[in-house]
């Protein structure tokens, strides 16, 4: 990896958490990546509490307020996750990034939300790969962007996760 | 996940009919099949809100992703909110349906 790199990579792990080694530019786009969290509107999570049409209406608020509050709870993860000087240890290669085990499990969820969250802003291609009938603009692009590099960084943790 | 699935229709439930199922354990939880999750982190919520092995999980993840759908528990109403809007918070699609009895 070259001292700017623009990849990741798992150092070690153990009980504790996972640390990866991440280039300096990578660095950047993941932090670009957190900060948009959270992506998916509540308009987003409401469509979602409808399809459990077997709610009573009144739980369907309480869910509504759930979700919010479960996103405001890791919202809070995040930055003390980034606040955090023992997570993000220089490197002369970029940072080394300990996660626990726990801190892992919020990165995905928010990675997960920035992947959801544009793909709904894209309008919902049916076909992810392709992008099928996403017209071509700078907006587009920049989620199109947002979408990929999200996953890119959402493989890397979960193969992290994986025994072997 | 690569192909879309179209929510199934369930007719509501009153709160009197819910009072007297609260604790049947006659609630399915359904994942669908959604073009936008990737299908190791569907695996990786199943784990986690199940706390399947990977095989079950993949195993479900699987049926998910070539039927459309997976039953992946039957429960107590209760439990079966609790599971589904758990798998919402993972921004899974997850519904509930009343099982044959």
């Amino acid at each position: 990896m070259s001292k700017d790199g623009l990849g990741m990579k798992l150092l070690s792990r153990n009980h504790d958490g996972c640390t990866f080694l991440i280039g300096k530019k990578a660095r950047r786009i993941l932090l670009e990546l957190l900060q948009r969290y959270p992506v998916t509107t509540d308009s987003y999570q409401g469509e979602r509490s409808t399809a459990l049409n077997i709610l009573p209406d009144g739980e369907e608020q309480l869910l509504a307020e759930a979700l919010t509050q479960a996103r405001q709870q890791i919202r809070l993860e995040l930055k003390n996750i980034l606040r955090n000087e023992d997570s993000w240890a220089e490197d002369p290669r970029g940072v080394r990034l300990l996660l626990t085990p726990d801190q892992l499990e919020i990165m995905l969820q928010i990675l997960n939300d920035v992947r959801v969250g544009s793909w709904m802003r894209l309008g919902c291609p049916a076909d992810i790969e392709l992008m099928t009938g996403v017209q071509l603009s700078e907006a587009t692009i920049e989620l199109t962007w947002a979408i990929n590099m999200a996953t890119w960084f959402q493989v890397g943790f979960l193969k992290a996760q994986q025994p072997g | 996940m690569v192909a879309t699935t179209k929510t199934k229709s369930t007719p509501k439930v009153d709160a009197q009919s819910k009072n007297q199922t609260d604790f049947d354990p006659s609630f399915l939880v359904i994942c669908w099949n959604d073009p936008i999750n990737l299908m190791e982190y569907v695996t990786h919520v199943f784990q986690r809100v199940f706390g399947w092995d990977q095989a079950k999980a993949k195993q479900h993840m699987l049926e998910v992703h070539h039927q459309g759908r997976s039953v992946v528990a039957c429960e107590c109403l209760e439990k079966a909110e609790h599971y589904a809007h758990t798998l919402q918070k993972y921004a899974l699609h997850a519904t509930l349906e009343k099982a044959d009895v």
